[in-house]
């Protein structure tokens, strides 16, 4: 990657979060890497910015990790100062604020995903440029690229939470499967109104385990 | 927070643009690891300072003392593991004392990569952090850029793959304390053979919930065999163009002296509390 | 639906064709045919013998690819002519393999008679000239003794320059710069007076005893090794007088 400074921590990444009827999935890979060296096989790329808005993060980890804990921040403020939980819409725009104004200095492409009572499930899009784009499902990191086909051919309006948890880790183990630079466990959050719940799935059982 | 001098950039620009080469800084070449252990967690380095392909020290120290349970290993720029963790050093103590808390590892942690992100991967310091609160037993790597990972065992410097292949084939849950010491050291050792950026002895520190202690020169593999042959030179054989004789009674003249005996026990501060 | 923009692949090329990496500007790709393999050799002569040595690591980068690989060579099993080559390892081996296979066919080109020292080192010479635009990247020392049983030391660049004269001792690859200085003190006697002289006469050069030469090398490459991070592991050292050749292996330190 020509924009990522020299000897920096890549997320190479394959990053997905999906809507269903009821709440949303995100789904990551969790290979780190510098140069060809897998600096950490297991990393947790889907980070919390609050109880039920998460994001899943692609790109410089540096940059992406200070991002997150710069919203994060602001969300715990939000909600002190409002008496209130944020929407997703609200971490949305603050990561949208970041990434736009410091578009020359990051390299970052995230993925927002979050349940809130009056919204309910919805997934932002951050790419490079730091634009937003609001989106029923959204898939990103250099995994992307091998999975346009296979999500825009199985992603259906509706879905239930299982079938919506099978669409993401169907569509993520092909992406592991393909990109060379994505790789190890794929982690998942679904949020809902029971809040979040975390599964994990293996590559040596075939990622067909049961989320643990 | 520091404030860096800028006030020679321009300058050193223009002579490098006109082709004067930038001065080396010494590297710690390194391999450094950090594994937890039930109840604790050790972290280890070897003990080689490389200028380039000549080593700069033999036994430099790369075990940086942050708080009481807190230490951290550095590899990367010398100057600038040394700096970074004696600057986070003092502002985790000072904020340890307005809190009236001990100091945590996520904090330390919080302070390193929040410094370095912020001087955009320009500080080259890439640090193993360990240590035990009251929050529980931690290891963290922080990357020049600030990137952070939490792992149960960590390696990095130009010797990280060759200490990630022993974690990777040895390592095991649950340690024990003497498990977990051992394997770091045969960690670095593999660093020290393998990796030659990295060299001569293994330190190790070892952090439980009561203290922490610190072995310097835990393994010395790398002695240096006696020489063949004694170079002393007979008297007389350097040349000199000019003699003075000064005599003990008229060296006030010359130097300034100063009887540190009279001055004694001042000159080392607060001494640290360290196992050895 | 589809993103604007993604992220494009990541791609490290960690192999030899270097490209530049500024975007949008025009790029040159080039292959880089040699490598530095580190290592260092050390020849000393006396009065009826000579010495080489040679450390057996063998390196790229920070990776040690080899501990036993030897740099002296003997340039036949029946004379007395021994070659140290160091550099670009796949360069010295082809030197030293081109020197061998040069002196074997002079033996059956004459009669059966060994090639003279001197005559080796015009004959490398060439060889090295040979290459002047696709230079042999290793630096020679050859070694041997001369028909009058002298040890005869020359030290040659990467395209054959070399002093017909010989030399009294010679060093060249790494760590160099750091035995040169040594030698230059303890075989020349170099800033070294006459104690009685008041620093007025410089002391005389004279031939060292083999076992001080042995010494002396072996104490040079101990030291090199402790502050050279590309030399270690294993000392070759060949001497070479009347009574034929012998070669003497050491331990170095191999961190």
């Amino acid at each position: 990657m020509d924009h990522l400074k020299k000897g920096e921590v890549n997320l190479g990444t394959s990053i997905m979060a999906a809507i269903f009827d009821g709440g949303v999935v995100l789904g990551a890979d969790s290979r780190t890497t510098t140069g060809s060296y897998i600096a950490n096989r297991v990393t947790d790329k889907l980070t919390q910015v609050h109880d039920t808005i998460w994001c899943c993060r692609s790109g410089s980890a540096a940059d992406t990790q200070a991002i997150a804990d710069i919203v994060h921040y602001h969300l715990q403020m939000y909600n002190v100062q409002n008496a209130e939980p944020p929407a997703t819409h609200i971490a949305a725009a603050l990561f949208q604020e970041l990434c736009y104004t410091n578009k020359d200095q990051l390299s970052a492409g995230i993925i927002i995903a979050g349940y809130d009572k009056r919204h309910g499930g919805e997934v932002y899009s951050i790419p490079l440029g730091g634009s937003l784009h609001k989106q029923r499902y959204a898939i990103g990191g250099s995994g992307s690229t091998y999975i346009y086909g296979y999500c825009d051919a199985n992603w259906k309006e509706n879905f239930t939470e299982a079938e919506c948890v099978e669409f993401v880790k169907g569509s993520l183990s092909e992406a592991v499967k393909w990109d060379g630079s994505s790789g190890g466990v794929i982690r998942m959050v679904v949020l809902t109104d029971r809040g979040a719940e975390r599964k994990i799935f293996f590559p040596d059982e075939g990622y067909k385990g049961d989320g643990k | 927070m520091p404030g860096f001098d800028f006030s020679n950039h321009a300058r050193n620009a223009t002579l490098h643009a006109r082709g004067l080469p930038l001065p080396k800084a010494t590297s710690t070449g390194t391999t450094i690891v950090g594994c937890i252990f039930d109840g604790g967690v050790v972290i280890a380095a070897d003990t080689r300072a490389t200028s380039g392909p000549i080593v700069a020290d033999k036994n430099c120290e790369k075990l940086h003392y942050i708080a009481p349970q807190i230490w951290c290993a550095g590899a990367g720029t010398a100057a600038d593991t040394e700096f970074t963790t004696a600057l986070i050093s003092s502002s985790l103590e000072l904020h340890s004392l307005s809190t009236g808390r001990k100091p945590r590892v996520v904090t330390c942690m919080t302070l390193l990569k929040q410094h370095l992100f912020r001087h955009q991967g320009h500080i080259g310091a890439y640090l193993v952090v360990a240590g035990v609160d009251p929050t529980g037993v931690h290891l963290f790597t922080v990357h020049a850029h600030g990137s952070t990972d939490k792992l149960p065992y960590v390696t990095m410097g130009s010797g990280s793959l060759a200490a990630m292949a022993i974690f990777e084939t040895k390592w095991q849950k649950n340690l024990t304390r003497e498990e977990a010491v051992a394997l770091c050291a045969e960690a670095i050792e593999a660093g020290i053979f393998n990796d030659l950026g990295s060299g001569s002895n293994v330190d190790v520190c070892v952090i439980v919930s009561d203290k922490a202690t610190l072995m310097r020169g835990y393994i010395t593999p790398n002695e240096r065999v006696p020489k063949e042959q004694s170079y002393k030179f007979a008297r007389g054989t350097t040349a000199y163009l000019k003699e003075a004789i000064i005599e003990k009674k008229d060296l006030k003249k010359f130097v300034t002296i100063v009887d540190l005996a009279a001055s004694g026990g001042a000159t080392a501060g607060d001494v640290m509390e360290i196992d050895a | 639906m589809s993103l604007s923009s993604v992220e494009p692949l990541s791609f490290d090329p960690t192999y030899s064709f270097e490209s530049s990496t500024s975007r949008g500007a025009p790029r040159q790709h080039s292959f880089n045919p040699y490598t530095d393999n580190g290592g260092t050799i050390l020849g000393i002569t006396g009065d009826d013998f000579v010495v080489l040595a040679g450390d057996t690591r063998h390196t790229s980068g920070y990776n040690i690819n080899s501990r036993t690989e030897r740099k002296v060579y003997r340039l036949g099993e029946d004379n007395s002519l021994i070659l140290a080559t160091v550099g670009f390892g796949a360069d010295s081996k082809d030197v030293a393999e081109t020197m061998t296979r040069a002196v074997n066919d002079f033996k059956f080109n004459h009669n059966l008679k060994n090639m003279t020292v001197n005559a080796a080192a015009q004959f490398l010479f060439t060889v090295l000239y040979g290459n002047r635009f696709f230079p042999k990247y290793t630096h020679c020392i050859l070694a041997g003794l001369d028909k009058d049983g002298k040890g005869r030391l020359y030290s040659y660049d990467s395209v054959g320059s070399y002093s017909k004269e010989g030399e009294r001792r010679a060093a060249a690859g790494a760590a160099s710069s750091l035995i040169v200085p040594f030698l230059d003190n303890q075989v020349e006697f170099k800033n070294q007076y006459l104690p009685a002289s008041n620093g007025t006469t410089e002391r005389p050069v004279e031939d060292l005893p083999k076992e001080t030469v042995v010494k002396l090398v072996k104490d040079a490459f101990t030291s090199a090794t402790e502050r050279h991070i590309e030399v270690g592991d294993g000392l070759q050292i060949i001497t070479v007088t009347k009574d034929g050749v012998f070669e003497e292996m050491v331990e170095l330190k191999k961190d």
